[in-house]
């Protein structure tokens, strides 16, 4: 049975508050803290506001020899600060049974507009710690460094929907019995960049934002919220106090758009429907939304649409409201500072109000608690309560919390974990699309190198993979629009579908999801936009590519290609990132999320993603694609489908210590190893082959595969998994897959073959 | 020739080679200025542009001729033809290169 | 001669009738004038059943279409329709297609100028092993096209019809039979296309048409489509495209996929291609009152410019405007030319299209 899992701490940073009862206070009132952004970068005539922090409250401080990061990472440990002291938690005695996952949007765009600067004046650095610094992860491995969270991190980047979906994955891991605990939220820096973009989109407002009403338009923000999530069972054994109960998460992904909404609001029905699922409520339980609510004429129209769809004629009586008129769209934060507003407001007894609303837009026709707060209503629908968040990449997602009060009855066990097998595989690499391709480069003396020369690099050698793939695939797939990762995450997944056998009629993709994991969050569309707009003096001269800098576009475009609309996320995970994925998504289809989900990774060449020393030296960096379909074992037994592995155990741990690049020692690879092989209830000896950096420390030959097709930093370790697979097949054995990165993780993960077909 | 219909034809080639040469290279057309007809649908049927298909198309307009396109006016935007009016009409009388 | 299957239901409703490729076509119910009227301002229904209709399953669809048709039938995702055409061998215009993957089963809708049955004829004898039908003679087609299209649609078929997106199909039932419907449209409103079994179609189009008058709206013939399309510079393959024949001249080269190895006819189209494209077709209008017609010669100058292919009245211009095939150097909207003679009355290239009609401003995914 799964675990329940509730809130026990919470932290939040905002203009409307750097402290939760000043948080409260202001969100509770609806004041507006949105200011005007004064930056002399920006240019006069375009005046907007934005709800801006200013000063940081004093934070834990990183060690000395740790390099400067991010506002973002200032903003996030301040927040992780405050909750973790009301949880009252010690991750240090916890070890691998406390995680973190932190969502961004933008992350440290800051910085990275510093690095295109300089390479523009050609001054660029490309060190270990300058690309450490520049990484979505920096911030996640900030918190396991300061807080000592030693179990499984990640950082969610699936845009404006990452806080919310950042929560979910924290709950999930808990579900699954990864963790006991996690330190899940969001956090996301103001920067003129993103900005600049959103102006491209005419999505800004002339004055303060006002969801719902007139005039139309969103006022950025920034800050951070971080939720303790607890084991229900842990916290009563401990005495600790109850905030409030995570009840069930779902996301979707809309496949119509890289940046507007699905105007008639299915997508993002899809993903509230899907959390009542997992919560196992009916929709008359609800008794308020806390909005997306951005202000732009497409969001709200949409999501008002989106309501009525899920909750039909009782939207009209159902509070909605949104806190971005508050303190702005805090993008990546967003999720994560609205279900903190929830939450406390709750505890207040006050109904979180719409601020700066004056008249209702066209379209929009809900309760949306204008203006002033009124009294929670006091009744058993007032104690659960739905919080959605919407993203570029159609990325959707919605949870279900309930009040604290919810969590004391004993409500009806959720259903037993499902069971997760592989059913198909789909690769591309520097020798084509395709397993033959991928055979044939296993078997050859190693990879065909090109030179490469991105801008502000010293010029090196690497595998790319060519730009014409395989015509037919080219014309089938219409890889001509997209970019370079776009098109071999495509191809990569359409593989794996055609690999388990999946014939993607709307109703079957419509339950297919995605996880993407990406090492460093670099792309092509970054490397073009970011230049432009400094070169420009901060004058936009393109805004097609803005969308697809958000480091979920990649997932975005996979989706929308494929018309898949399951249980999505995308991840950074540093090095081997598309291994992480898999382990992240066999939790996902755990907690039946859904019961086919593509989990895998993609490596392109781009100016800021390459050209950093390498960890191994030797390997020449190489691009590639790979995506694993997992299926949930019933599922796959249902459609007479085949299993080429089943994952029988699965462990991760973060090394909570020393330097900001620093691996895990031999020791914690062996024993997550070694907890891996215990959840599969088998013992070293009784593996038939191994993986990554576990299999010499448990006396096997690792399967080592990047002499023969250079190194693919995310892509990596599912290769070598891969290739076990195939030289295993058919499949009597069992298989470890590991790894352990210079981002401090180490996982491991087992593959039996307790369900073949015909079995 | 008529010397009129050269001079039309002056003001408005070197619009259409740019708004050509430009949405090919912004959108990633599959195609070459030359199979573009004018004529053809931008939005919708035709090249099957999207609505940020449609913002790129506008900054690139706007950028180039410095012309403002209104957020509601879609009827500019639905071939290159009527774009080109659009920019003769607002530059009237001067002279319009990109 | 092969019959409309609607036949006694629309020569009830007073419409006339003409043969045009060997098969009869409803031409008109009313005048010119109320059926431009009811398509703009409310809803026409009309007879599309001279279109002929495929039927393939989906697992040969692909193989067998794609080597035929211009565009890229494999990207063709499903419950999308793809616009394209089929060729000749010399690459000239023999019929307009659409392709829908519709589920288990690929359809083509095929508007043709050559005979129905080298069109059959031609895709049977490629498909007939992969399992493909020809359900020309057992399905009747309706056009449901108007500013009000969408109203009628979703009292007949349900709300969730609101949600489907410009080129593409959906499945519904209509007494128990499964019926197709398409959204396309080539009149610049709401455009609809319903596939019915012959046997219910009378049924469904009395139906459809109740509520069509609900919404102000009537019947009409395949006579004013003409016009509703030249005004929206929607291609129309029985007016310039049997006059022009070639695609490149007529601006078709986004209904084909240059990427693709082969299809029928591409060899000589990309010749015409490399060589470069002598004659375009353009958009033209003259005064109020002036005429112009097919086969008029426009000068520049003393020179002979081109030809006008297809003309019309434009109600919302207030005059006639046509389009004229002109050779590339003068093929320019804005430029001035003379009708008959270098001192004929004047012509005026256009830019197309012409019109904003009022569907544009109509959301339905927002619905």
């Amino acid at each position: 049975m799964r675990p329940r899992v509730v809130v026990t701490g919470l932290g939040v940073v905002s203009s409307a508050g750097v402290d939760r009862q000043a948080f409260l206070e202001t969100v509770a009132a609806g004041r507006s803290c949105l200011t005007q952004v004064n930056d002399p970068r920006y240019q006069p005539s375009l005046r907007v506001m934005a709800g801006l922090v200013g000063k940081l409250p004093q934070v834990p401080g990183l060690p000395p020899d740790w390099p400067a990061l991010d506002r973002f990472v200032q903003l996030a440990l301040a927040a992780a600060d405050q909750a973790l002291r009301q949880a009252g938690v010690a991750p240090a005695g916890m070890g691998c049974r406390m995680g973190a996952v932190l969502g961004t949007c933008s992350g440290p765009t800051t910085l990275i507009e510093e690095f295109y600067q300089a390479a523009l004046d050609g001054k660029a650095e490309l060190s270990d710690g300058q690309a450490f610094r520049m990484s979505y992860g920096s911030a996640v491995r900030a918190l396991a460094r300061v807080f000592s969270i030693g179990g499984f991190t990640s950082t969610v980047t699936t845009a404006c929907s990452a806080g919310i979906t950042a929560i979910g994955t924290g709950a999930d891991l808990i579900r699954s019995g990864l963790c006991d605990a996690v330190l899940a939220g969001g956090a996301d820096a103001y920067n003129i960049s993103t900005q600049i973009g959103f102006d491209g989109l005419k999505a800004p407002s002339d004055g303060p934002s006002a969801p719902f009403s007139k005039p139309t338009g969103l006022c950025l923000g920034e800050g951070s919220a971080f939720f303790v999530l607890e084991r229900f069972d842990c916290v009563k054994q401990r005495g600790g106090s109850i905030l409030a109960e995570v009840l069930g998460f779902g996301t979707s992904n809309d496949a119509i758009h890289c940046s507007s909404p699905d105007a008639s609001g299915t997508g993002q029905s899809l993903a509230v429907v899907r959390s009542l699922e997992d919560a196992g409520l009916d929709r008359d339980r609800v008794g308020y939304v806390n909005a997306h609510g951005t202000g732009t004429l497409a969001n709200d129209k949409a999501e008002t649409k989106a309501i009525r769809r899920v909750f039909g004629d009782k939207a009209a009586r159902l509070p909605v409201s949104s806190q971005k008129a508050v303190f702005g769209h805090t993008l990546g934060a967003a999720g994560a500072l609205e279900a903190a507003a929830t939450v406390l407001c709750h505890e207040k007894g006050v109904l979180p109000p719409t601020a700066n609303f004056t008249e209702a837009r066209e379209g929009c026709d809900l309760d949306y608690v204008a203006k002033a707060g009124r009294p929670w209503p006091d009744d058993s629908r007032g104690h659960v309560w739905i919080k959605e968040s919407f993203a570029f990449g159609g990325h959707d997602a919605s949870l279900v919390l309930g009040a604290a009060q919810s969590a004391e009855p004993d409500r009806s066990s959720p259903l037993p974990l499902a069971r997760v097998c592989i059913a198909g595989i789909g690769l591309v690499t520097s020798a084509g699309a395709g397993r033959e391709a991928f055979l044939r480069l296993l078997s050859s003396s190693g990879p065909t190198l090109s030179e490469c020369a991105p801008p502000g690099h010293v010029p090196f050698r690497a595998a790319l993979v060519p730009d014409e793939l395989d015509p037919a695939l080219e014309r089938r797939l219409g890889l001509r629009r997209m970019d370079k990762a776009g098109a071999l995450g495509t191809v990569a997944a359409h593989l794996a579908l055609v690999d388990a056998g999946i014939v993607l009629r709307p109703d079957v993709a419509a339950g297919v999801g995605l996880y993407l994991g990406h090492s460093s969050a670099s792309n092509a569309a970054e490397a073009s936009f970011v230049p432009d707009l400094l070169r420009n003096g901060y004058v936009l001269q393109s805004v097609a590519e803005f969308p697809f800098v958000v480091p979920n576009a990649t997932a975005g475009t996979i989706c929308r290609s494929l018309g898949l609309r399951g249980h999505n996320a995308a991840f950074c995970f540093g090095d081997g990132a598309g291994l992480m994925s898999v382990l992240a998504g066999a939790v996902a289809i755990q907690n039946r999320h859904t019961s086919m989900l593509l989990a895998g990774a993609v490596d392109v060449l781009t100016q800021r993603g390459w050209g950093v020393p390498l960890p191994d030296g030797g390997q020449a960096p190489a691009e590639g694609a790979v995506f694993f379909l997992l299926e949930e074992e019933e599922h796959l037994r249902q459609r007479g489908g085949r299993s080429l592995g089943h994952i029988g155990g699965l462990a991760v741990a973060t090394h909570a210590g020393g330097s900001w690049s620093q691996r895990p020692a031999a020791d914690t690879v062996r024993s997550v190893a070694e907890l891996a092989l215990r959840q599969a209830g088998m013992d070293a000896a009784a593996l038939g082959a191994a993986c990554g950096p576990a299999a010499s420390l448990l006396g096997h030959v690792t399967l080592g595969v990047a002499s023969r097709m250079g190194l693919a930093q995310a892509c990596d370790p599912l290769f070598e998994l891969a290739s076990g697979l195939f030289a295993s097949s058919p499949f009597p054995r069992t298989l470890l897959g590991s790894l352990s990165t210079r981002q401090g993780l180490t996982a491991s993960v087992i593959l039996d073959s307790l369900f073949q077909e015909g079995s | 020739m008529t010397p009129e219909n050269q001079q039309l034809i002056d003001a408005r080639k070197p619009i259409i080679d740019h708004l050509k040469v430009e949405l090919i290279k912004r959108l990633n057309l599959p195609l070459e200025p030359a199979d573009i007809h004018e004529d053809v649908a931008l939005l919708g049927s035709g090249l099957g542009l999207d609505s940020l298909d449609a913002l790129e198309i506008v900054l690139c307009v706007e950028n180039a001729f410095q012309v403002t396109i209104a957020d509601n006016n879609i009827a500019v935007l639905r071939s290159i033809n009527t774009l080109v009016d659009f920019v003769l009409e607002q530059k009237k009388g001067g002279v319009v290169t990109p | 001669m092969r019959m409309t299957p609607l036949h006694d239901f629309f020569e009830k409703a007073g419409a006339r009738f003409q043969e045009r490729n060997g098969v009869e076509t409803v031409t008109a119910v009313s005048t010119p004038e109320i059926e431009y009227g009811l398509v703009r301002d409310a809803v026409a229904l009309s007879d599309a059943s001279y279109m002929q209709v495929f039927r393939i399953p989906e697992a040969g669809a692909v193989d067998i279409l794609d080597p035929l048709l211009a565009g890229n039938v494999a990207r063709t995702r499903f419950g999308r329709l793809l616009h394209t055409f089929l060729a000749d061998d010399e690459g000239f215009l023999a019929a307009d297609c659409y392709v829908a993957n519709n589920d288990d089963e690929f359809l083509l809708i095929c508007e043709s100028i050559v005979d129905d049955s080298a069109v059959r004829h031609l895709f049977m004898e490629s498909g007939r092993e992969a399992g493909m039908e020809d359900l020309t003679e057992t399905y009747a087609m309706l056009s449901l096209d108007g500013y009000k299209a969408w109203a009628v649609a979703k009292e007949v078929f349900g709300a969730d019809i609101l949600g489907l997106p410009y080129l593409s199909v959906e499945n519904c039932t209509f007494g128990g039979e499964k019926v197709r419907l398409f959204r396309s449209g080539k009149t610049s409103e709401f455009g609809y296309l319903i596939l019915v079994p012959c046997g219910k179609a009378a049924e469904l189009a009395a139906v459809l048409a109740t509520a069509v008058e609900k919404q102000g709206g009537g019947l009409c013939g395949a006579a004013i489509h003409n016009d509703l399309r030249l005004e929206g510079r929607f291609f129309n393959i029985f007016s310039e495209g049997a006059v022009v024949r070639d695609p490149l001249s007529l601006g078709l080269q986004w209904m084909i996929d240059f990427d693709k190895p082969a299809f029928r006819g591409g060899e000589a189209i990309r010749q015409r291609r490399a060589d470069g494209v002598r004659k375009k077709i353009v958009g033209v209008r003259v005064a109020p009152g002036q005429a112009l017609a097919q086969g008029m010669s426009l000068f520049d100058g003393g020179e002979e410019a081109g030809q006008v292919v297809t003309a019309c009245m434009s109600h919302v211009l207030g005059c006639r405007m046509g389009l004229a095939l002109l050779n590339a150097e003068v093929a320019y909207a804005s430029l001035r030319f003379h009708l008959g003679a270098a001192n004929g009355p004047e012509v005026t290239a256009i830019a197309m299209p012409p019109i904003m009609p009022k569907s544009l401003s109509v959301k339905l995914d927002e619905m």
